[in-house]
């Protein structure tokens, strides 16, 4: 069974709704699970001696294995049924979105103006422009991406988010969807005790969902959370306010940053680099050493590099740039990570990079004792399947101590 | 009710050599999720009228629709055969077959 989301603004579907939304995320399990480890032993049993036979040697890097991988009847299946199965995501959420969309609306507007529940502000600015990475890709194949507005005041693209991640993620992210935001603001307090942020800024927020877990886990501390996308925003804001959580949403772009210099100790991100292309990577990654405190941490949730992982691992995980309507995903996954921080001003031993287990799923404890070990790679970081790890880096700005 | 859009802006990628089973795929998926949703409805129905101590079978063989009621059914069945076959809806999706 699916989770339902705990918050005021979760959608209520009928019973064919529901049962279409619980069939299209047992198809999604079935998929990660059965029918990508099937295609595994598919490429260890038929593929990969095809291309030994072939090259004399395995292949060496991911783009070599879907270049193999493109042909066999498998991948075939296994692709047309995920791609099919991404769409219906969206599809099983979107009528029940049209359905209720002006009730939601005006509910999202009153928890938004309801000063007594909780601080927490929204502040919109209609001449943003919406950046093509977003305005022209339908990224994730959501009909109408993150951005487009179809009624006044609109939280549309919010509300489809939520509810089909809800759905796309077979509740491997939290009861909230919040296990990212979880799993790194606690790393961030249980591996550097004596590190207390006062101000944080969350960029590429969407709906917020891992926002939440900072105001949550660091309770004095201010969050700012921002995105380009005005009704994603609106309905995050409503979403905070639903769960009494503090959170400052503004439209902007994380390209250009207003805000002033040396004014946040930690910025983070949770899987947006990819969705940008690289030139608004290295744009943002100056923004954010210009933003930050001296000593103040950016940390960015995100899919491990190409260059550290196994051919085939590297591969599958390439897979939603080719056909998930994320052009700009390998191209971030090949980079060297550290060398990016580098550019944008942080200093080479000051660079981080780790892997944490899911903290909504194990105790505090279990959690406490990974936080040690140095980060290595397998064919769980950063794969939705059960046991994921998240990977995350970035670099301190002059890091005093521990 | 604000019709929101149902279809991405993205080209449907042709995974097999033969672009038909790319859209064979969809409609099985498709059929498959339809069919679900009746079993899992059908059920919800009986167990929820054998709780109340009704039994349905011989009331189902025995029943013959109104005029409405085939009316609601054509009307239901129309939207059934559209969500099945939607790879094909050229108009309605840039990305059709």
């Amino acid at each position: 069974m699916i989770n339902t989301l705990q918050h005021k603004m979760a959608l209520r579907p009928s019973q064919d709704e529901k049962s279409r939304q619980e069939f299209v995320s047992s198809l999604r399990g079935h998929i990660l699970v059965n029918m990508a480890s099937s295609m595994q032993q598919r490429y260890e049993e038929v593929v990969l001696p095809q291309f030994d036979v072939k090259n004399g040697r395995a292949p060496i890097n991911g783009a070599e294995v879907h270049k193999e991988m493109k042909s066999d009847l498998y991948f075939k299946f296994y692709s047309s049924v995920r791609y099919n199965a991404q769409e219906m995501v969206w599809r099983s959420v979107i009528p029940v979105v049209s359905r209720n969309l002006q009730e939601m609306v005006v509910k999202a507007a009153k928890l938004r103006d309801d000063e007594s529940s909780t601080k927490g502000s929204l502040t919109l600015n209609p001449n943003l422009k919406v950046p093509s990475n977003v305005a022209k890709i339908d990224v994730h194949l959501v009909p109408g991406s993150y951005h487009t507005e179809y009624i006044e005041n609109d939280i549309a693209a919010g509300a489809i988010y939520d509810n089909g991640l809800n759905i796309f993620s077979a509740n491997l992210m939290g009861r909230n969807l919040d296990d990212i935001g979880e799993s790194m603001a606690n790393y961030v307090r249980l591996k550097y005790p004596n590190f207390k942020p006062e101000k944080i800024l969350d960029c590429g927020c969407t709906i917020g969902h891992n926002s939440l877990p900072w105001a949550k886990t660091f309770i004095d501390a201010e969050v700012h959370a921002i995105d380009v996308s005005a009704p994603a925003l609106r309905y995050a804001s409503a979403r905070a306010k639903a769960q009494k959580t503090p959170i400052h949403f503004k439209q902007m772009n994380a390209t250009a940053l207003d805000y002033e210099d040396n004014s946040f100790d930690v910025v983070f991100t949770s899987m947006f680099l990819h969705e940008l292309p690289i030139k608004d990577i290295k744009a943002f990654l100056k923004e954010a050493y210009r933003v930050l405190k001296p000593s103040g941490l950016l940390l960015n949730m995100e899919l491990p590099p190409n260059d550290q992982m196994e051919p085939y691992d590297s591969f599958y995980l390439d897979w939603d740039c080719f056909y998930n309507n994320e052009p700009f995903y390998k191209t971030f996954r090949d980079q060297d990570y550290n060398q990016l921080c580098i550019n944008a001003g942080f200093d080479e031993k000051d660079f981080i990079q780790l892997t944490t287990p899911q903290f909504g799923y194990m105790t505090q404890a279990e959690f406490s004792s990974s936080i040690g070990s140095q980060s290595t790679f397998s064919d769980k970081t950063g794969r939705l399947t059960a046991g994921i790890e998240w990977f995350a880096f970035g670099a301190w700005k002059g890091k005093v101590d521990d | 009710m604000t019709d929101l859009p149902l279809d991405s802006n993205a080209k449907r990628p042709q995974f097999f050599d033969n672009d038909s089973n790319d859209a064979l795929t969809s409609m099985m998926l498709e059929i498959m999720a339809e069919l679900w949703i009746v079993k899992e409805r059908v059920y919800v129905l009986e167990e929820v009228l054998s709780s109340q101590g009704q039994s349905v079978k011989q009331k189902v063989e025995a029943f013959t629709p109104t005029e409405a009621q085939i009316t609601q059914l054509e009307s239901q069945r129309s939207a059934f055969i559209s969500s099945v076959m939607r790879c094909l809806e050229k108009s309605k999706s840039k990305g059709a077959v």
